[in-house]
C-alpha cells in the first residue's frame, strides 16, 4: 500500500513540478506572477478533450494541440494585457500583474462555464492498459502523465541551460539592464516566455484530464500547487521545483490516506507557509 | 474632512433613508448586500490601497467574523449587536497575528501567505462540520424580529457602512494615514524618516481585517445564515474587482464599486443571470489595463493627474 | 563615428543633460571628465538606448539611433560597459562573457573574442567556472569589460571602469583599454574620475559639469589647463 501511495505521489508530483516551473519561468523573465496559471491548465485539458472527441486525435496529437493553443493564448494575453509592464516601465509591476491576472482568472473561469458548460467531462483514456511498477498496478494514464511531465521539465531545464534564448532568459532574470545592453529584446522574450509557461500548464491539464475529469473550476487546485512548488523549491530553480513537486505529491498522497482527505490541501498550504516564513529562499533557491 | 466628503456622506445617508420608501422591497436585501461589500472592501482598500499590502486572504476575515458571532450567539446567547463587536475584535486579533507573520515576506509572497491562511480557514470551516455546520452553513439570529426585521437590518447596515466610511476618511487625512501611505509608496524612505514601518504595516493590515470581521458579522445576522461560501475565491474576486472598478486607494472607491457591482448584478440578473461575474471581470481587466484609477479617475476629469495624462497622450 | 547633437535628457522632469553635443571619429580614444553627478553615466546610457533623450539626435555611423531600443543598438556594434557592471550574478564568468555575444551578428566569432578577453585578463581564464557574484570587485570589472568586448564592438562606451579599484588594478584595466583601441581598432569613449590617468591615455577629452559640456580639447592641452588643474588635479 505504502509503495503504491508513493508511486502515485511521484506521478502527481511530477505534474505539480511541471506547473511550478512554468510559473517560475514567468516570474524570472517578467518579474510577475500569474494568478491565471491554473486556468491555462483547465483550458489545456478541454482542448485535449475536444481534439480527441471532435478530431479523433490520439494523445500524442491532442496533448501537443493543447500546448499550441495555450501557447498562443498565453502569448496573446501577454501582448495585450501584460506588456505595459515593460513598455511603460511600471513602478510596481507585481501589483499590476496580481490584479490583472486575478481578473483573468475570473474571466477564464466564467467564460469556461459558458463555453464548455458547468458539467464534468471525462475524456477517454489515453492508455487503456495498466502498467506494473515494482509489482504495483498503476493506470497507464498516470504513468503517461508522470513520464511526459518529467520529460517536459527536464527539456525546459536543458533549453534554459544550453540555448541562446534560454541563456537570455536567465540573464534577464538576473539583471534586466544587463540583458538589455547585451541585446535581449525583453518585450519579445516576455511574450515567448509567457506563452511557454502557459503551454506547460496546458500540457499538465491535458495530461491529467482523463485521470481527474474536467470542469471549469479545476484550475484552482493546480494553481495552488504550482505556488507551493515555487515557494518550496525556491524561485528560479528547476531542480528545486522538481524536488518540491515530488515532495508535495508524496506527502499529500500519504497525508490524504493516513490523516484525512479533508485536510489534503491544507498540508500543502502549511508546507508553503512554513517555507515562506522560515526559509523564504526555498530548498534550492539562492539569496 | 473636506467639504465634498461631508456632502457625499450626507447625500448617501439621505438616499439611504429614502430608498426603502421608493424602491420595491427586494431592493432592501440588495442594498444591504451593497453595504456589506462596502464595509468589506473599505477594509481591503485600507490594506492594499492605503498600506500597499496585497492581501489575497481578505475573504477569510468576514468568515471569521461571521462564524465567531454566529457561534457565540449559538453557544452563549450573545446578542447580535455585541456579536458585531466580537466578530470585529476576533478578526482584528487574527489580523494582528497574520500581520506580524507577513512582516517577513514581501510582494507576492505576502499574497501567497495570506492566501494560504484563507484556504486553511476555509478547509477548517468545511471540515469541522460538527461545529460549523460544514457546507450547509450555520444559522445565526437576526438583529431584529417581527415584520420590519429586514428594514431595520437594512438601516443597521447603512449605519455600519457610514461608520466604516467615516473612519476611512478620517484615516485618510490623518497623520496615521500619512504613515500608511509612506509605507506603501517607499518603505525605505519611510524607514529613514523615522516611521515605524513594521508597526504601521501590522496596523493597516489588522485594521482592514477588523472591518472585514465587522462586515462578516453583519452579513451573518442580516441573513440569519452563514456558510463557507463567504470566504471563497469568488468573494475575493468581488472584493478585488469592486475596489479596482471603484478606484484603488481612494476614499469613495469601495462604496462606489460596491454599489455599482451589486446593483448591476441585480439589474442584469433577469436576462443575463450567471453572466455578471464574467462581465465584471471584463470591466476589471479593462480598468486595470486602461484606467488604473477606476471610476474615481473618470470622475476626477478635472483633476491635475488626469490632465497630465491627457497631455502625455496628446504629445505622443 | 558617433555624433551627438543638442541632447537634452530628463529624469521624471528633472533635467540631467543640457544640450550636449559631441563628435567622435573612427578609432579615436576620447574621455569624458566631470565631477560626481555631472551626467556622465546619463550621457553614456542615453547613447546606449537605456534612456530616451527628450530632444536632440544621436548618430552612429551616420545612422540615427536616438529612437532605437537598447537591444537594437547593441546589435549595431555599440557596447556599453556600465558603471555598476550589471553582471549576471548566478552565472559563471564564461556564461557572462557569452551573454556579451548575444546579438545574432556577434555569435560567429565567439571563440576568437573569448581568447582575446582571456589574453587581456588571464585571471578570468582561471576562474571561468566561478559564479560572477563571488568574484572580487576588480575581477567583476574585468568581466564587465570582457563582456562588452565579446560582440567585437566597433565602439566601446566605458563608464568609470576603475571605480573603487586599487591603483594597480586600475592600471591593468586602462592598459587593456589602450590595447583594445590599438589592436582591435575599437573606438573608445571613456568616463573617468581618475582624470590624470584618463587624460594620459586618451587623445581628446570633454569636461562635463552640471549636465553641460564645459570645455573640450586635446588631452594634452586639458592636462595643462588651469581650470582642470585647479579643480580636478589639485595642483
Ligand atoms: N534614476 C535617476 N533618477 C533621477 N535622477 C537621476 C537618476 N540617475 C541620475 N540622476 C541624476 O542625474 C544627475 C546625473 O547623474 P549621473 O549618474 O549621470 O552622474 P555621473 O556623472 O555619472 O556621476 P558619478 O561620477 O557619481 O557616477 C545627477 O544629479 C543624478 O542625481
Ligand atoms: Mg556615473
Amino acid at each position: 500500500m505504502l509503495l503504491e501511495l508513493i508511486i502515485r505521489g511521484i506521478t502527481i508530483g511530477l505534474v505539480y513540478a511541471l506547473m511550478g516551473v512554468g510559473l517560475a519561468l514567468l516570474n524570472g523573465v517578467m518579474r510577475i506572477i500569474n494568478f491565471a496559471h491554473g486556468e491555462f491548465y483547465m483550458i489545456g485539458g478541454y482542448m485535449a478533450y475536444y481534439a480527441s472527441t471532435m478530431l479523433g486525435f490520439q494523445f500524442y496529437f491532442s496533448v501537443p494541440t493543447a500546448m499550441i493553443i495555450t501557447f498562443i493564448l498565453g502569448a496573446v494575453v501577454e501582448k495585450l494585457l501584460l506588456s505595459p509592464i515593460h513598455t511603460q516601465e511600471m513602478e510596481k509591476p507585481m501589483d499590476y500583474a496580481l490584479i490583472m491576472t486575478f481578473g483573468l482568472l475570473l474571466f477564464f473561469r466564467q467564460l469556461a462555464i459558458k463555453v464548455f458548460g458547468p458539467f464534468r467531462h471525462k475524456p477517454a483514456d489515453y492508455i487503456t492498459s495498466d502498467v506494473y511498477i515494482l509489482g504495483v498496478k498503476i493506470s497507464g494514464n498516470e504513468v503517461l502523465a508522470g513520464a511526459v511531465s518529467a520529460i517536459l521539465v527536464i527539456g525546459l531545464a536543458i533549453f534554459i541551460k544550453k540555448t541562446w534564448r534560454g541563456r537570455g532568459w536567465r540573464a534577464t532574470t538576473q539583471s534586466r539592464q544587463g540583458a538589455k545592453i547585451n541585446g535581449v529584446d525583453i518585450g519579445k522574450e516576455s511574450w515567448i516566455a509567457c506563452g511557454v509557461a502557459c503551454a506547460l500548464a496546458g500540457a499538465a491539464g491535458a495530461l491529467v484530464a482523463p485521470i481527474f475529469t474536467l470542469s471549469p473550476t479545476i484550475g484552482g487546485s493546480p494553481l495552488v500547487k504550482s505556488y507551493e512548488v515555487m515557494a518550496i523549491g525556491g524561485l528560479g530553480s528547476i531542480a528545486g521545483s522538481l524536488v518540491a513537486g515530488l515532495m508535495l505529491g508524496i506527502t499529500e498522497t500519504l497525508g490524504a490516506f493516513y490523516i484525512s482527505s479533508a485536510y489534503k490541501d491544507a498540508i500543502g498550504f502549511l508546507m508553503m507557509g512554513f517555507f515562506l516564513l522560515f526559509r523564504p529562499q526555498g530548498l534550492f533557491g539562492q539569496k | 474632512m473636506k467639504k465634498n466628503e461631508i456632502i457625499v456622506a450626507v447625500t448617501i445617508i439621505v438616499l439611504g433613508l429614502i430608498a426603502p420608501k421608493v424602491l420595491p422591497s427586494v431592493w432592501i436585501t440588495v442594498l444591504s448586500m451593497a453595504f456589506y461589500y462596502a464595509i468589506l472592501t473599505i477594509g481591503w482598500n485600507i490594506i492594499f490601497g492605503y498600506t500597499g499590502l496585497f492581501s489575497y486572504g481578505h475573504a477569510a476575515f468576514p468568515a471569521i467574523g461571521g462564524y465567531t458571532s454566529a457561534l457565540l450567539a449559538q453557544h452563549i446567547g450573545l446578542s447580535p449587536f455585541l456579536g458585531l463587536l466580537a466578530g470585529a475584535f476576533i478578526a482584528g486579533l487574527l489580523g494582528i497575528v497574520i500581520g506580524l507573520l507577513i512582516l517577513r515576506v514581501h510582494g507576492f509572497y505576502l499574497c501567497l501567505v495570506t492566501w494560504a491562511f484563507a484556504e486553511v480557514v476555509n478547509v477548517i470551516i468545511t471540515a469541522e462540520h460538527q461545529i460549523t455546520g460544514g457546507t450547509g452553513g450555520l444559522l445565526a439570529p437576526t438583529f431584529f424580529s417581527g415584520p420590519n426585521a429586514e428594514l431595520f437590518g437594512y438601516f443597521m447596515g447603512l449605519g455600519l457602512m457610514m461608520f466604516a466610511f467615516l473612519i476611512s476618511i478620517l484615516l485618510y487625512h490623518s497623520r496615521w494615514g500619512l504613515n500608511l501611505f509612506a509605507v506603501r509608496d517607499d518603505i525605505d524612505a519611510a524607514e529613514s524618516m523615522g516611521i515605524k514601518t513594521r508597526f504601521w504595516k501590522v496596523f493597516g493590515f489588522a485594521f482592514g481585517c477588523s472591518l472585514a470581521g465587522l462586515a462578516g458579522a453583519y452579513f451573518a445576522h442580516f441573513l440569519g445564515l452563514i456558510d463557507p461560501g463567504i470566504g471563497g475565491l469568488d468573494q475575493m474576486g468581488y472584493v478585488c474587482l469592486i475596489v479596482i472598478i471603484g478606484g484603488l486607494g481612494t476614499v469613495y472607491g469601495p462604496i462606489l464599486g460596491s454599489f455599482f457591482v451589486v446593483i448591476t448584478k441585480e439589474l442584469i440578473s433577469g436576462y443575463a443571470s450567471g453572466y455578471s461575474l464574467l462581465i465584471f471581470s471584463v470591466i476589471m481587466i479593462l480598468a486595470v489595463r486602461f484606467l488604473s484609477g477606476g471610476f474615481m479617475e473618470i470622475i476626477q476629469v478635472i483633476s491635475p493627474r488626469l490632465n497630465n495624462r491627457y497631455l502625455k497622450f496628446v504629445n505622443k | 563615428m558617433l555624433k551627438i547633437e543638442n541632447v537634452n535628457v530628463f529624469y521624471d522632469g528633472l533635467q540631467a543633460l543640457y544640450s550636449v553635443s559631441l563628435e567622435i571619429q573612427v578609432e579615436e580614444f576620447v574621455c569624458i571628465l566631470g565631477p560626481n553627478g555631472a551626467g556622465k553615466s546619463t550621457l553614456l546610457q542615453t547613447i546606449a538606448g537605456m534612456l530616451a533623450p527628450k530632444q536632440g539626435s544621436i548618430f552612429f555611423e551616420n545612422r540615427p539611433i536616438h529612437g532605437l531600443e537598447s537591444y537594437n543598438i547593441a546589435s549595431l556594434g555599440l557596447a556599453l560597459i556600465p558603471e555598476e557592471g550589471w553582471l549576471y550574478g548566478q552565472m559563471s564568468v564564461e556564461e557572462n562573457l557569452l551573454m556579451g555575444a548575444y546579438p545574432k551578428s556577434a555569435r560567429k566569432n565567439i571563440k576568437r573574442q573569448m581568447d582575446f578577453v582571456f589574453d587581456l585578463f588571464p585571471v578570468l581564464f582561471d576562474r571561468k567556472k566561478q559564479l560572477a557574484e563571488t568574484l572580487s570587485g576588480g575581477q567583476r570589472q574585468m568581466v564587465a569589460v570582457g563582456r562588452g568586448l565579446m560582440c567585437n564592438p566597433k565602439m566601446l562606451l566605458l563608464d568609470e571602469p576603475s571605480l573603487g579599484l586599487a591603483p594597480i588594478v586600475i592600471k591593468d584595466i586602462l592598459k587593456a583599454l589602450v590595447r583594445i583601441n590599438k589592436e582591435e581598432k575599437t573606438t573608445i569613449l571613456l568616463t573617468e574620475q581618475n582624470i590624470f590617468h584618463a587624460l594620459k591615455i586618451s587623445q581628446r577629452g570633454y569636461l562635463l559639469e552640471n549636465g553641460k559640456i564645459f570645455m573640450q580639447g586635446a588631452s594634452k592641452e586639458l592636462l595643462g589647463n588651469k581650470h582642470i588643474k585647479k579643480n580636478y588635479l589639485g595642483v
